[in-house]
């Protein structure tokens, strides 16, 4: 590898370091946690015994407008399906979540796609988006916890596989607040995803997706 | 074996068999002996209604996840071009097209798309008015086999249209013999998923206020 390109690598990893850090400046270390304790997975977005669950969906990409619903349904062996349909019943998208143990993630598979949303960065986003949300990294054994300065949040700070991920609770007894992915370089480009502490069938009630330097919002609210 | 068991096995076997036949019965569709004259009839039918309101139920069929989702609602038609679809249930919304937006309204935002930007509404909302006002028999975006049964017309609209087969890989509309009206309309789509709508209740050239057309 020639050395100028080691050194941009230096640099890159400086400075993702320096932007997750200053998320992190307002948290202390609060050592660690067993997060696989039936406890703590009851606060996951999805807890143990979900099976499905119908949100009245919207989504937002570049300014274009897609809405309607969205179902999505646990499977055995821990793999989920979601299907997004506009109100009238027409398909945007059958996407598939299978369990990757060796990487600690959820692959996306695509079985249809509407084709303006055939886009591989979509995707990708997409594939972080549900991983965030139903957590598999939330099976992982001890995990570091940090305080906020105020006290008024615990962060379980997760190594995924596209960068840490922080979960974010008021007191580890209510279900996460909000996850934030701490990778983004910039805050802009952050994914940050808002949790209802309302839960029904063991799924929150309400969700919302935001990464603005992606021009790409989702919000999903139960379907009663 | 006793004569009761002998008689009862024969009963089954003759209803299970009559079971059969009337099933197949119900499915056979012909083709009509004189598509032509279907046409003109639906033409001149569809000239005759300016409006149409109808309740109706909408299944949803998830192929991928075996799961369906149903819906009702109130389905409002008035010439040339105005359509409004207010589900009750499983929660409110409300789809309005009119000649150039569509406003989808829930209980809590009210949403304006421009039609040219959302290709599938719009090709939905040109299929849904195709149907009521029988333009559909005039498209150049579909190729249409007639059917008939004894109660009802069908209509099996395979899209020739390179943007709608993006989507829907069949339409199939079942219409009242009488009046030509839609009573039932198949959306079967690329994906296997398919949308199942069924109208009742309808009442024809029943005078609808303008102000059904706009948002509340």
């Amino acid at each position: 590898m020639k050395i100028s390109r080691i050194i941009f690598l230096i640099c890159l990893s400086a400075v993702l370091f320096m932007a997750g850090g200053c998320y992190m400046a307002q948290y202390r270390q609060a050592g660690k946690i067993d997060i696989t304790a039936a406890e703590y997975q009851e606060l996951k977005p999805f807890t143990p015994g979900f099976d499905k669950v119908l949100y009245h969906a919207g989504l937002s990409v570049n300014s274009h407008e897609f809405s309607g619903l969205m179902m999505i349904k646990s499977f055995e062996g821990g793999s989920f399906k979601v299907a997004f349909f506009n109100e009238l019943g027409m398909n945007f998208f059958d996407l598939e979540l299978l369990p990757d143990n060796k990487n600690g993630r959820l692959e996306l598979l695509v079985n249809h796609i509407y084709p303006p949303l055939d886009r591989k960065i979509l995707l990708n986003n997409f594939e972080k988006y549900f991983n965030m949300l139903l957590a598999p990294g939330l099976e992982s054994g001890d995990q570091r916890s940090f305080l906020r300065e105020d006290g008024n949040m615990v962060m379980i700070r997760l190594n995924t596989y596209k960068g840490r991920d922080a979960y974010l609770s008021r007191n580890l007894i209510e279900p996460y607040a909000s996850i934030v992915n701490l990778s983004k370089l910039r805050g802009n480009d952050r994914i940050t995803i808002i949790l209802s502490p309302g839960k029904e069938n063991f799924a929150p009630e309400s969700i919302h997706i935001k990464q603005p330097g992606m021009r790409m919002e989702m919000d999903l609210e139960l379907v009663n | 074996m006793n004569g009761n068991i002998k008689i009862s096995l024969v009963v089954i076997l003759l209803l299970t068999a009559a079971l059969q036949l009337s099933a197949q019965i119900e499915v056979i569709s012909t083709a009509m002996p004189d598509p032509e004259a279907f046409r003109e009839h639906m033409t001149e039918a569809n000239t005759a209604i300016s409006t149409i309101q109808s309740e109706f139920i909408q299944v949803k069929h998830l192929d991928f996840l075996e799961e369906e989702v149903k819906s009702s609602g109130k389905f409002y038609f008035k010439k040339e071009n105005h359509l409004r679809w207010e589900y009750g249930s499983p929660f409110f919304y409300l789809i309005i097209f009119s000649s150039d937006s569509i406003f989808i309204q829930d209980q809590k935002n009210t949403r304006k798309y421009d039609m040219n930007s959302t290709r599938m509404f719009t090709e939905i909302n040109n299929i849904m008015l195709g149907l009521v006002n029988g333009d559909i028999l005039k498209s150049d975006d579909f190729s249409i086999e007639y059917l008939e049964q004894q109660d009802i017309y069908i209509l099996e609209l395979t899209p020739i249209n390179t943007d709608m087969k993006e989507f829907l890989s069949k339409v199939k509309l079942h219409l009242n013999r009488k009046n030509y009206t839609a009573e039932e309309i198949y959306m079967i789509e690329k994906s296997g998923d398919y949308t199942y709508i069924r109208f009742f209740q309808k009442k024809i050239n029943e005078d609808i206020p303008d102000h059904i057309f706009d948002l509340p």
